[in-house]
């Protein structure tokens, strides 16, 4: 069940007229939003619900052994990320770890048939399996290093782990930050109402009429349809996939902050405008929040972090960026793609170009820079192979063709990559100039935005696709 | 402003935009789901009827099922064609399961072009793809479709034709489509050479299969058992494009016809020349209702026969 779709619109309405009565009480709450939550996610196939409840088993159980035998603390810490980085590897990794193997078999003239043996239930990729595994990973982690308390009432665990608002496509939620939410009734005020409201048109509005609106331009172009080639060409389509992966995610993350606003919880923002980010280091506290934090805080700091000097802080970081990647996709092109950042990374932090550049005035030239930078990873992260992303990369910088008859056969298509990147403008001189958010508040602009967003997303709806994040 | 007063003007404000944008920017209907509808609907519908159409494009844009029966009262009709839709065991059994149990006319009519032979046709990504919608999806697209209808899509080039009062053109190509499976089209610049040229490369290593030709000659001998009357002819369209259709993909007309002759059933000669194609491959609307005339006139001339 998707949000854009009348299914969610009669979910979403019979789940609101019902919390009311139950969120009361701790048990009803915790049981109806297991189990509204369990039929949002068994819509896709009713199978993957045995996953997720029994990874979610395995790390309930476990959490409660480490605190109550903390001599076998490590055991049972080990027993829950076998269990689900197990379960990962089988049905994200087996392959695309089979194709590896049978290359390096091919490399030795060794027959070898592993991607062809692979069982069938386990090509099949659950939606969501990334999101849920790592915040479930999160849980026990967290026991375990004595920063959280286990829950003893398994509903209550359950409804942190599958509630439906991030439940496929996240935000990553920390156990501490939402158990205890959990714990009482929440009342909603009316602002956290209307935001929540706010926060689910804007998401939709990014959705719907920004990214779907998108897609058919960068999929022709994927897929060799369009036949066009030549540098302005080429720089587009990748300037519209970095619009639509982001409006696309953005989008699903806002929706899924404003039903849990509406609900009375608070979600952690997961995206704060990305592409205005003057340095990569930025770009990465920016986009996709809740899996940056929880990659350096479960990863990049158990590691070491920076405390073991500058080269092992470099050499962690790549790590890091390199797993960040592989947690993308199981596909040489993602682990490339988080290359191609560590590599960056390594680049800003070793000549601080981009700092200097801000520091002289020029902060919107670190801007681009850093966008650029963002984009050409984007190649890697979208073209099926990296032979394609190659291909692409060499278009990118090929002079010879400056062709730009493509504008008029996309013209509706490029009309969004613009109404996004003017939005993006605004915001920037929305935050830069407080005079100018002093008057939106003051005559309430804010409704007609809202009702904006919606009259578009109805008017302007692009063709109906999944959120790209769900594969991952 | 509070915001309890912010949500509740929300809605009269929603709508009041939601009416305006109505009233001044008249949508287009969205062709993407109106096409949807059209496909979802022959593949789902749970009509059946006394003759059923089948073949690709040349036949789904070919073949009107009003006009086939124009000359057969209480007959029913409907048009299965599908994009480059090849005659194998799944086509058959979903044009079989169409056909009214208790009709004493039934008929299967075959339109048999070169392409729907060849291996690439045999696939039938098209019928599958609709075949595998989901009840939910079929649901959504046949039943809601009213509500969408009223909900159409404005595209930017429709709000900036507005706003510069210019009507320009987004294609050349008219579509109608029929609820009955046919494809009224046309096109405003016709141009014979447009599917010759896409036609030179089509029969690369995608000959006309001999295995096809005699699993539709096994299939035909079925159901004439069954006693339905199988009619099938070439669907016209150049006679450029049949010289080069006869050149390129092994089809053989003469052996064919005969085959279906011998299996128990009909041939319908059918001459190119007097049909007027749009884009060398595909009829003229006017030219479809031409030619459904006449396959009427044919098939009441068959029944009358075997009677």
């Amino acid at each position: 069940m998707i949000f854009n779709s009348i299914e969610f619109l009669i979910f979403g309405l019979l789940f609101f007229v019902a919390w009311p009565y139950f969120k009361k009480q701790n048990q009803r709450r915790w049981f109806f939003l297991t189990s509204m939550s369990f039929i949002f996610y068994g819509w896709w196939d009713w199978r993957f619900l045995f996953l997720i409840i029994g990874s979610g088993l395995i790390d309930y159980f476990c959490g409660i052994a480490i605190t109550k035998y903390p001599l076998k603390k490590r055991l049972y810490l080990i027993i829950s990320l076998i269990g689900n980085l197990g379960s990962l590897s089988i049905f994200k990794y087996s392959t695309f770890f089979a194709n590896i193997a049978d290359d390096i078999c091919q490399w030795f003239n060794i027959s070898s048939h592993f991607s062809t043996s692979i069982p069938e239930f386990a090509i099949i990729l659950p939606v969501g399996i990334s999101f849920y595994t790592f915040q479930s990973l999160s849980y026990t982690i967290d026991i375990y290093r004595g920063r959280l308390k286990p829950t003893n009432q398994i509903f209550h665990f359950f409804s942190y782990l599958s509630m439906f608002p991030q439940l496929v496509a996240g935000p990553i939620i920390r156990a501490r930050d939402l158990l205890a939410q959990l714990q009482t009734d929440r009342i909603a005020s009316p602002l956290q109402k209307w935001n929540g409201i706010k926060l689910i048109a804007f998401g939709l509005f990014q959705k719907v009429v920004l990214a779907d609106n998108l897609s058919y331009f960068i999929d022709s172009a994927f897929e060799g349809k369009g036949n066009i080639s030549g540098l302005p060409y080429w720089w587009t389509v990748t300037i519209a996939f970095a619009f639509q992966i982001y409006c696309d995610f953005s989008g699903y993350s806002l929706i899924a902050r404003g039903l849990a606003k509406y609900m009375g919880y608070h979600f952690k923002m997961n995206f704060n405008h990305p592409y205005l980010a003057k340095n990569l280091k930025m770009f990465w506290e920016r986009w996709h929040i809740s899996l940056s934090t929880w990659f350096r805080d479960y990863v990049y700091i158990p590691l070491g972090g920076s405390a073991k000097g500058f080269f092992y802080g470099i050499v962690f970081m790549c790590i890091t960026m390199i797993l960040s990647g592989l947690w993308h996709g199981a596909n040489y092109t993602f682990i490339i793609w988080g290359g191609l950042h560590a590599l960056f990374l390594t680049i800003e932090r070793l000549t601080k170009l981009k700092r200097r550049i801000t520091n002289f005035g020029f902060g919107s030239l670190a801007i681009v820079i850093t966008f650029i930078q963002v984009c050409i990873g984007w190649v890697y992260f979208r073209a099926s192979n990296y032979h394609q992303a190659n291909d692409i990369i060499a278009q990118l910088f090929n002079f010879s063709d400056m062709s730009l008859n493509f504008i008029s056969t996309y013209f509706d298509n490029l009309f969004y990559l613009w109404l996004a990147i003017i939005i993006e403008i605004c915001i920037s001189i929305r935050r830069k100039y407080s005079s100018i958010y002093t008057l939106y508040k003051k005559y309430n602009l804010d409704i007609i935005m809202v009702a904006l967003a919606i009259a578009m997303s109805i008017f302007m709806r692009g063709e109906g696709k999944q959120f790209i994040y769900f594969q991952f | 402003m509070a915001p309890k007063l912010k949500i509740i003007l929300l809605t009269p404000i929603t709508l009041i935009l939601i009416l305006a944008i109505k009233l001044f920017i008249p949508a287009k209907e969205n062709v993407k789901t109106k096409q949807e509808y059209f496909w979802t609907l022959k593949t789902h519908t749970p009509d059946k009827f006394d003759i059923i159409v089948m073949g690709d494009s040349r036949i789904y844009r070919g073949i009107s099922p009003e006009d086939l029966t124009k000359k057969l009262p209480k007959t029913s009709a409907v048009n299965l064609g599908f994009s480059s839709a090849g005659f194998n065991d799944l086509y058959f059994s979903f044009a079989e399961e169409k056909l009214k149990k208790e009709s004493k006319t039934k008929v299967i009519l075959l339109g048999i072009s070169p392409h729907s032979l060849t291996p690439s046709a045999l696939k039938n990504e098209e019928l599958k793809s609709y075949l595998n919608k989901s009840k939910t999806d079929v649901f959504k697209i046949t039943k809601l479709a009213n509500i969408y209808k009223t909900l159409n899509i404005i595209t930017p080039s429709q709000i900036s034709n507005n706003l510069t009062n210019t009507n320009k053109p987004y294609t050349n190509y008219n579509q109608e489509f029929y609820t009955n499976g046919w494809v009224k089209s046309s096109n405003k610049n016709p141009n014979i050479n447009i599917a010759l040229y896409k036609y030179q490369n089509i029969f690369n290593d995608n000959k006309v299969s001999e295995e096809a030709i005699n699993n539709l000659s096994d299939q035909i001998n079925k159901w004439t058992k069954k006693g339905i009357k199988v009619i099938c002819f070439r669907p016209p369209s150049t006679v450029e494009m049949e010289q080069l259709e006869d050149s390129l993909s092994g089809y053989n007309e003469v052996e064919i016809s005969q085959k279906i002759i011998t299996n128990g059933g009909y041939w319908i000669n059918i001459n190119s020349k007097n049909y007027v194609s749009y884009d060398g491959s595909h009829l003229h609307y006017q030219s479809a209702i031409k030619l459904s005339k006449k396959l009427g006139l044919d098939i009441e001339r068959i029944i009358k026969q075997a009677k």
